[in-house]
């Protein structure tokens, strides 16, 4: 495979570009191409050859990184349709989206108080069910309907979503400590 | 990452946390969220027939300089008049609690949870008849 820093990370995994993804077939592709550009296959090639493989093996990397997690798969497609998802700037979101947030942590801090790892173990299947539904709305919003709009609010939820999902984590780790 | 001492001081000794009912008359609620580390912040005022805020209060689920940043706007904001309370920045947070940058958002989230606050009341009174100062 030429080397072609220009190719988005979808092309570079000769994958079309939807949020529906064939993980497999992905990883495929990446073990074929790190393969070929393995830096023992340059060790008598030129400095500058060596440095361009180092430089293509990390870009390929991060390709994988990026489309294997669902929320940064979508962050990614969205910014290729030209759509930011402002996660640092723009603090609004839909109200009872919040208020549901806020009662969630209410929900963890008090089970973590009490110590009650049974409750977090279940608000912990409760949000991965909530993340998966989620997720698969992503993929009906992005490869089905287009609506790109909408597809940011659903990864800026899914952040939340995500992160609070390691916060019930470390409660649970602490307890078990 | 170490925290600076004010920022530990409104973590260990938060002023002015918890509720007060949304639906009172003069109350009004503002909530914000960060994406990028998953702090949701609500964030009350209760404003006197004078228009000025005389209390406040908050709730924040984040890391100790969202604690932090959110505690200190409930006590700045307390005896402003809602144009004063406008003109908290986020700058002035940062500067005051030494926040580093990475937590800049942190006070970000602070001086929008304000806004948003001042935005419900002029909102929830809006439809109220406007009654001259005499």
């Amino acid at each position: 495979m030429s080397i072609d820093f220009t190719r988005n990370y979808f092309e570079l995994f000769d994958l079309p570009q939807k949020f529906r993804l064939d993980i497999l077939r992905m990883s495929e592709v990446w073990r074929n191409i790190q393969n070929q550009i393995h830096p023992d296959k340059h060790v008598n090639g030129s400095q500058y050859e060596k440095r361009l493989a180092m430089q293509w093996a990390t870009y390929v990397n991060e390709g994988l990184v990026t489309l294997r997690d669902p929320v940064s798969r979508a962050r990614y497609l969205l910014s290729l349709h030209g759509f930011d998802t402002h996660e640092e700037t723009d603090t609004r979101m839909p109200a009872d989206f919040l208020m549901e947030q806020m009662s969630w942590h209410e929900a963890v801090y008090d089970a973590f108080h009490n110590k009650n790892i049974n409750m977090l173990n279940e608000l912990f299947n409760q949000l991965r069910e909530v993340i998966a539904a989620g997720e698969s709305k992503l993929g009906q919003l992005i490869d089905d309907e287009g609506n790109y709009s909408a597809a940011v609010t659903e990864v800026r939820k899914l952040c939340f979503l995500q992160s609070f999902s390691q916060d019930i984590t470390q409660s649970i780790e602490r307890l078990e400590q | 990452m170490a925290y600076s001492d004010k920022v530990l001081e409104h973590y260990e000794n938060p002023r002015n946390v918890g509720s007060f009912d949304k639906d009172e008359t003069g109350v009004a609620t503002g909530m914000v969220g960060a994406p990028a580390c998953g702090d949701v912040m609500k964030l009350q005022i209760k404003v006197n027939d004078k228009g000025i805020i005389e209390d406040a209060r908050f709730k924040t689920y984040g890391c100790g300089s969202a604690i932090a940043s959110s505690s200190l706007v409930t006590e700045w904001v307390k005896g402003k008049t809602l144009d004063e309370a406008m003109t908290i920045r986020n700058t002035q947070i940062a500067e005051e609690l030494a926040l580093p940058p990475v937590k800049i958002h942190c006070s970000i989230l602070a001086e929008d949870a304000i806004k948003a606050a001042i935005e419900d009341y002029r909102i929830k009174n809006e439809s109220l008849p406007q009654v001259s100062a005499e």
